[in-house]
């Protein structure tokens, strides 16, 4: 669907104008979101690298359509978007060589979110990923994107309904998982 | 934002999330890279776009615009995700499946209500309007259940997939956590009025195509435009189990029996299930034939249960599921327990705080989430959850000497009365495996009577005692509903009193010469559990199986409390107990060892 892109608004637009308007809300965007991002497409692909490239996937695609976008939380919605379209294993393919491997922070249990140990998030992590992906997105969108409903839904382009459905069934085929840790 | 999580495991979920989370920390070259990317794109773009049309609007809109949209083909295609086909159809969730039968199902006649013995007594009344299909599997368990989620739907439109026998199929294989990606559903087939069979399918690894598993036979429960599926089977052509047959009555050790035609290495997973999870699973490497597994489970919360064996194959690394059978049976709940898994406590409590019902973390007492809103002028105690986790029971005060009876979904969501038509309700309690034994204590031409009810069979009744009309403390159900121990005050001394229910007469029993126990609470077998003070600091927590008492552990307190207006939960195990004191101290008893639980709460209850 190509949209129909208002350019002008009574005058002269020189063909620079958009560019740099792009840039800067690509560098502000980036800032705000990258990190999350490049969290959220790595519980989605478990690859931290592959997750990255994604990302910078959609930032790209997202600078280069926001003629259209032209707003920041429209931006974070298509970012977002297009970075769960993105993560779908299959889906993904290597552009760019990974010229560094992305380290991994130190195994300190994070204070603010309770003693939780890593045995313990592992075990979660992994039972995430045995999931069907549309529970795991919905999952993943909800409790670490704090997303609504309808934001998930908008998201994944499925109804409320569906978002609720693949909710409660993704938390029973968690539950005997996460019953073992409280 | 926030969301508030309308699942009490949604907190501990969010909170691995988020502690994974900040262990991956992007390289920091991101920004840079993108913007390569974007200058090489850029470039592409101006050498496409002729000099003459710079600066001209249409130009630009159909020019540079539209070139720079054929170079980023990815641009549309991220945004709707169809750079694939998307596979099999998914399983829809909205309107009901256009298969369905119409008419209602032949077997489901509405039985009229058994009315109370006392007419005076309104208790909203699950009716046994809908008869049970013979073996229930998934995800109904009760006709109470039918009719909570039928009421549900009818407010709010909630949860509509139960409409749908292909959504609830696929739903069932969801819930089994078993590697079947991509579910969806070939064909729907009418068995017989009121039953379908559902063949669903997986997609297969080597190229993608949808391939039948299993075939799920549903019937609806109820009837009407919007009786639910309900799972009552699943077959596969090449996997029998050939034991336990449909709905025998088994006890751990199950052994399952199955064969499985052709196959070389099979990977089979075998579990037992019921409506409160996963009990057991096993797995072994087999060829075809027949196969057996064994499975043991300790404690099973309700009478009706499943067996699962799932035949999963892998190929070039990845596993799917190839053929599943599932059956129903009866679980013995009379076996002694054992816990092979090591014994477990359940991991939330309910509890008062602040004039609240909130969740809380058994673990460590943490505060999960409130399940009740601030009301002026009116408090809340004694928070009972039902067996299956669904409801939480509680008293609400209203105003001078009233209190009431009162409910809330788990999930959250509007309180419901429960007994409308008194008042003056001052202690109750709900057993059965879903919460269908009631009991409470109201006070009727000034003396107090003990009301019970069995709101599946309808049966209830009213105890008062007039001659010499005693006070009502704290009641507790056996697991059966049979028996109902109630403490009991006459003099100035609480005793506790165990009546059966049948005839409302009280037993004789040992129990009644000593005085001074009080908060009565059952085991799964019977045996009943209460705490009786040492001296002012200590307490003692004491079984009493028909015949004998028996000290189980002593609980030291930190300030004087009297034991009269203690609260004390047992697990159906016996494993565990949660002890809370009037002054609001709450303990967990476990492995004979009291834990105070550094909490707020009081009145705890599991």
């Amino acid at each position: 669907m190509i949209e129909a892109v208002a350019v002008s608004r009574g005058g002269r637009d020189p063909a620079g104008t958009s560019w740099v308007d792009a840039d800067q809300a690509l560098t502000a965007l980036y800032s705000a979101h990258y990190r999350h991002l490049v969290r959220l497409s790595t519980f989605l692909l478990h690859d931290q690298a592959a997750a990255e490239e994604v990302v910078q996937d959609a930032f790209v695609a997202m600078h280069g359509a926001w003629r259209r976008l032209r707003d920041p939380e429209k931006a974070e919605a298509y970012l977002r978007q297009a970075v769960v379209n993105r993560s779908r294993s299959g889906l993904r393919h290597r552009k760019v060589e990974a010229k560094y491997a992305p380290k991994p922070a130190p195994d300190a249990p994070s204070a603010e979110y309770g003693a939780m140990g890593l045995l313990e998030r592992r075990t979660v992590i992994d039972a995430l990923r045995s999931l069907p992906q549309r529970q795991r997105e919905v999952l993943v969108l909800r409790y670490y994107g704090d997303l609504s409903e309808a934001q998930i839904a908008d998201t994944l382009g499925i109804s409320q309904g569906a978002v609720k459905s693949h909710a409660s069934r993704g938390m029973a085929a968690l539950r005997s998982t996460l019953e073992q840790l409280s | 934002m926030n969301t508030p999580y309308d699942d009490p495991h949604g907190e501990l979920l969010s909170r691995a999330l988020k502690a994974e989370a900040e262990t991956i920390r992007p390289a920091g070259d991101g920004l840079s890279r993108i913007r390569d990317r974007v200058e090489r794109r850029r470039g592409r773009v101006r050498w496409l776009m002729p000099v003459a049309s710079l600066g001209t609007a249409a130009a630009l809109t159909g020019g540079a615009f539209g070139a720079y949209n054929a170079f980023s083909g990815d641009d549309q295609a991220l945004r709707t995700g169809r750079l694939a086909h998307t596979g099999p159809a998914q399983h829809s969730s909205a309107a009901p499946s256009a298969t369905q039968p119409t008419t209602p199902s032949a077997s489901t006649t509405a039985p009229s209500t058994a009315r109370s013995t006392d007419p005076a007594t309104a208790v909203a009344t699950r009716k046994g309007e809908a008869a049970a299909p013979a073996t229930p599997v998934w995800p109904f368990h009760s006709a109470a259940y039918v009719a909570m989620w039928q009421q549900a739907y009818a407010d709010s439109g909630s949860q509509p997939w139960h409409l749908d026998a292909g959504a609830t199929a696929t739903a069932f294989v969801d819930s089994l956590n078993l590697p079947a990606q991509d579910l969806g559903v070939a064909t729907t087939t009418p068995v017989s009025n009121g039953t379908v069979d559902v063949r669903v399918t997986t997609a297969s690894t080597a190229d993608g195509t949808p391939r039948v598993f299993a075939i799920v036979r549903l019937t609806r429960w109820g009837a009407g435009a919007n009786a639910p599926w309900e799972v009552i089977g699943v077959t596969a052509p090449g996997l029998s189990i050939d034991s336990p047959a449909a709905a025998a009555a088994v006890a751990s050790p199950v052994t399952v029996r199955y064969t499985l035609d052709g196959g070389v290495e099979e990977d089979v997973y075998t579990s037992a299930w019921d409506s409160g999870g996963r009990l057991a699973s096993g797995h072994a490497t087999v060829g075809g034939g027949a196969q057996q597994a064994t499975l043991s489970f300790g404690r099973a919360r309700a009478a009706a249960g499943y067996v699962v064996v799932a035949d999963v194959q892998s190929a070039s690394g990845t596993a799917t599921l190839t053929r599943l059978a599932v059956t129903p049976v009866r679980l013995g709940t009379s076996a002694t327990p054992t816990n092979p898994q090591g014994k477990q406590y359940p991991p939330y409590f309910v509890a008062v705080q602040d004039q609240r019902v909130g969740l809380f973390y058994s673990k460590l007492g943490g505060f999960g989430r409130w399940l009740t809103d601030p009301q002026p002028g009116g408090g809340v105690s004694s928070p009972q959850l039902t067996a299956d986790d669904r409801w939480v029971y509680f008293l609400r005060g209203g105003g001078t000497g009233v209190q009431n009876l009162m409910r809330v979904s788990i999930n959250g969501g509007a309180e419901e009365q429960v007994v409308t038509d008194a008042d003056t309700i001052t202690s109750f309690a709900v057993g059965g495996d879903h919460g269908q034994f009631l009991a409470y204590v109201v006070t009727k031409d000034g003396s107090q009577a003990l009301v019970w009810r069995n709101a599946d069979t309808g049966q209830g009744g009213t105890y008062q005692q007039h001659s010499v009309p005693p006070e009502f403390g704290r009641l507790a159900w056996s697991a059966d509903g049979q028996h109902l121990t109630a403490q009991v005050r006459t003099g100035t001394a609480w005793e506790l009193r165990t009546y059966a229910v049948a005839t409302m007469s009280s037993l004789d029993s040992e129990l009644t010469t000593r005085p001074d126990r009080s908060a009565p609470s059952y085991d799964a077998h019977g045996n009943l559990y209460y705490v009786q003070a040492i001296d002012a600091t200590h307490w003692e927590l004491l079984q009493y199986d028909g015949s004998r008492e028996r000290h189980v552990s002593t609980i030291t307190l930190p300030e004087q409390a009297s034991p009269e207006q203690a609260a004390v939960d047992i697990t159906p195990d016996a494993y565990a107990a949660m002890v809370s004191t009037p002054n609001g101290h709450v303990y967990r008893v476990n492995d004979g060892v009291a834990h105070l639980l550094p909490t707020d709460a009081t009145e705890a209850s599991w």
